[in-house]
């Protein structure tokens, strides 16, 4: 009886043990706000919710080189509409660096992505030095024009007229009656700013912080900073400046759930990169700053950093902007305008049809490998006018004699023999032994992390490698 | 002891640290500060991991350049340790776990390779070690330095603004290598005919190049690069962007508007900004075509910042059917009388 009574005990002990265990690291796992892959934020009507993105660096959506690519506009939408679903009061924030680079592809992109943020509902748009370096003028005509409040507290802004940038904005929302008021704040570090504008200024962010969180600490029941600087930087102003509840932050962070900090009562979260993640934080309000009765470190939001992949379908209203991006980038006809160099040693592009000739079997062999139906592949997703996709997908693009448009160079179509072995004029006339050497660097420039994350040149290499010539002075592999 | 009474207060023991863990948790830093690494109590019951050097600071290195480090790990406790998991901070970083358990007293090896790619600056990534550690469940380890560029261009882009329909205008960038003295620039190509860029200075190895605005092309904005051979072993190409906007005496934006598929009954706004680069200049009228497409001026800026907002509205009783409108705006410019919207999008059937 007394061993039955033992074993009683144990069992219900490893109930208890198992079910203890479990309890604590669910919340654990919030509180490292970990890429989840599990349920979708728990939303509750009495809570203030916070949606922020950031740093796309012109990423609008995978390209669909790879099936694990994360993130995208149009599944960030879905994401929110599900999220809405729960809960209507979430305040969407964007941290800055909207493009990735200068140029005209990069400003349609900016506007598209602006535009998409409208359609979402986002409340602010911090000001990153990626937005800066597209010009003070099309940032300025981008501010007109957005539904989308640009903020920036250190950016000392000489043209108002013109560039539309608020120091904060203040958020009000009405929860079981009673209305909350969120401040919003955002700066750049001046560390990013490589070049001097003469229309702006960015200030240290500790100086032109204080006199603003002076004038809204007695005015709002929560705040929250959007900081573009390193998480480092970002926890120095947490410490700076307690009164601030959320520092959404982060530079270049890829993998944000690791990055989870906890300066005092404040929380820095950072965002991620190229939008393949969306953060949501969930605090009380009943334990906001205002309340006299808050008890000291007791405003514990529950953060979570949700992977954009698969779980989550594309949204046909975001889609369709991507397609008049698309559009666009065919009616400005960007593929005749990317810059062009001369091939090394005046050589010229001469289309696979000459390689054929000589190198019969080879050619026959590249006609069935994934290489040749390249530019095809790009055709059944419609990105056969982005200059970005096309580099890879076609042959000398980037040089004088290479790939212009389909209609105007249709030979130099797909990742063609000199896409790999250079341009290959004199070889034809002269028979060069020395030609179009290749070593796996050459592969990497395309079949790089973001594009070709399983990449492994001995593996790959075996699905292209060309087959014995008959006449072996033609083989190269 | 009896075994169950010992199974029962060893779980019992696991349970507390569990729940300890969960409760530090709430109020300390979500991520363990390593520091407290040195009050591990010897006396501990499990396992326990230890790096005696879990930052490394690889310093300074080029653009390109990847960095290898190995992070050396000792199981200090009295069970087995068992790594789960290393997760790294960003696609960057590759880590490789020599031995995933280690008994007490041994030492296990986190092989990392940190490729830069086409990142500069100062850097800090991290390497999770997710392991049976209670005391130290997720560990965490930084690869830190700075990235820099041989060759440094300032500024990094060359930002034209606006330029009026005619007006020469030119920018200078300084170009120089951060490592050798002998850097030479051997040819310099503007992708644009309507750019020149020639050195105006060389000092030992410090160039400064002007770049100017020769034939103005269209009103419009425009884009290119300066493309530059160099001697430099890690750069021998570099290019340095340039963008701007040839500007008349009016400047719109967007200069199309597009309103994608819009459902059979939809009303939707965009809007347009205007802004008006000359004295007196003024919209006298605008006109929009289809009938369903309407625009209004819903804001005029001050002499000083003379602009104009207008909305532009799609209305609700668009038939289904392409979209093909213009806007209008009559000025009274005499090089742009009138400035021309398309506007784009076809409705939908609901």
């Amino acid at each position: 009886m007394i061993r039955i009574i033992n074993q009683y005990s144990v069992f219900k002990t490893l109930i208890i043990v198992f079910m203890l265990m479990v309890l604590s690291n669910q919340n654990n796992d919030r509180l490292y706000g970990n890429e989840t892959g599990k349920s979708l934020n728990e939303t509750s009507e009495t809570a203030i919710n916070v949606i922020f993105t950031g740093e796309e660096n012109g990423y609008l959506e995978p390209c669909g080189c790879s099936e694990k690519e994360l993130g995208g506009l149009p599944k960030r939408h879905s994401l929110i509409n599900l999220l809405r679903e729960r809960d209507e009061n979430w305040i969407l924030l964007s941290l800055g660096d909207l493009p990735g680079k200068v140029g005209r592809q990069d400003e349609i992109k900016m506007e598209t992505t602006l535009k998409a943020l409208g359609q979402m509902g986002y409340a602010a748009h911090n000001i990153g030095e990626k937005d800066i370096s597209m010009g003070i003028d099309l940032l300025g005509y981008l501010s007109q024009i957005s539904s989308v409040e640009f903020i920036s507290s250190n950016i000392v802004n000489l043209n108002p007229q013109i560039l539309k940038i608020k120091p904060y904005i203040v958020k009000e929302i009405k929860i079981k009656e009673v209305t909350v008021r969120v401040g919003i704040l955002g700066i750049v570090s001046p560390e990013l700013i490589d070049d001097a504008y003469q229309e702006i200024e960015v200030v240290d962010p500790i100086e032109s912080l204080k006199p603003l969180l002076d004038k809204l600490s007695d005015k709002t029941d929560l705040l929250i900073l959007l900081s573009h600087a390193e998480i480092e930087d970002s926890v120095k102003i947490a410490e700076a400046y307690p009164g601030f509840d959320l520092i959404i932050s982060g530079h270049r962070v890829d993998r944000p759930s690791l990055y989870l900090e906890k300066v005092k009562d404040t929380y820095v979260v950072p965002v991620g990169e190229k939008g393949k993640y969306l953060g949501t934080v969930t605090m009380p309000p009943k334990l906001s700053r205002t309340d006299e009765n808050r008890p000291s470190n007791s405003n514990l939001p529950a953060v979570e950093i949700i992977s954009l992949d698969e779980r989550f379908e594309d949204s046909p209203e975001i889609k369709m902007l991507l397609k008049i991006y698309q559009q666009r980038l065919r009616d400005e006809e960007l593929l005749k305008r990317v810059f062009k160099t001369d091939p090394p040693l005046n050589l010229t592009y001469i289309g696979n049809d000459d390689c054929a000739v000589c190198h019969n079997k080879i050619f026959k062999h590249w006609e069935n490998t994934s290489h040749a139906s390249a530019y095809e592949t790009l055709l059944k997703v419609e990105h056969e006018y982005d200059p970005e996709c096309i580099e890879c997908h076609t042959t000398g693009l980037n040089y004088f004699t290479g790939f212009v448009t389909i209609e105007s160079t249709p030979g130099l179509k797909g990742v063609g023999c000199e896409s790999c072995h250079g341009p290959g004029s004199a070889h034809k006339e002269t028979q060069s032994k020395n030609y179009g050497m290749v070593d796996a660097d050459s592969c990497i420039i395309c079949h790089e992390d973001e594009h070709s994350p399983g990449f492994q040149f001995k593996d790959y290499w075996q699905k292209i490698i060309h087959p014995p010539e008959d006449k072996s002075r033609n083989s190269y592999n | 002891m009896n075994k169950p009474y010992f199974t029962t207060i060893l779980l019992f023991v696991l349970a507390v640290c569990q729940f300890i863990m969960y409760v530090e948790l709430q109020g300390a830093e979500a991520i363990h500060d390593n520091d407290k690494v040195s009050d591990i109590s010897d006396s501990a019951q499990g396992p326990t991991i230890f790096f005696e050097k879990p930052d490394f600071d690889f310093g300074q290195i080029f653009k390109g350049q990847k960095v290898e480090h190995i992070y050396e790990f000792e199981n200090r406790g009295k069970d087995i340790l068992n790594i789960r998991k290393v997760k790294t901070s960003c696609g960057c970083t590759a880590a490789i776990l020599t031995n995933k358990t280690i008994p007490p007293g041994n030492t296990g090896e986190i092989r990392t390779t940190f490729n830069p790619g086409s990142r500069t600056g100062n850097v800090t990534k991290s390497i999770s070690v997710i392991s049976n550690d209670l005391e130290r469940p997720s560990y965490k380890l930084t690869i830190s330095g700075k990235i820099i560029e041989d060759v440094s261009i300032k500024p990094r882009n060359i930002d034209f603004g606006s330029v009026s329909l005619g007006e020469k205008t030119s920018k200078t960038v300084t170009i120089k290598s951060q490592t050798k003295p002998d850097f030479k620039i051997k040819k310099i190509t503007p992708s644009k005919p309507f750019i020149n860029a020639s050195i105006t200075e060389e000092k030992n190895g410090e160039y400064i190049i002007k770049v100017a605005l020769v034939n103005n092309p269209e009103i419009g904005r425009f884009s290119g690069g300066i493309y530059l051979e160099t001697n430099s072993q890690r750069q021998k190409k570099v290019t340095v962007p340039f963008f701007g906007e040839i500007v008349g005496d009016v400047t719109t934006y967007p200069k199309k508007i597009h309103y994608g598929f819009v459902t059979r009954g939809k009303e939707l706004t965009h809007n347009l900004f205007v802004k008006i680069n000359k004295n007196n200049i003024k919209i006298l009228s605008i006109k929009t075509s289809p009938d369903y497409v309407s625009s209004e001026i819903v804001e005029e800026g001050s002499k000083d910042n003379h602009h104009y907002l207008i909305e532009v509205k799609l209305h609700a009783e668009a038939a289904a059917g392409e979209i093909c409108g213009l806007l209008e705006l009559y000025t009274n410019s005499e090089i742009q009388p009138v400035v021309i919207i398309p506007i784009m999008g076809e409705i939908e059937e609901g």
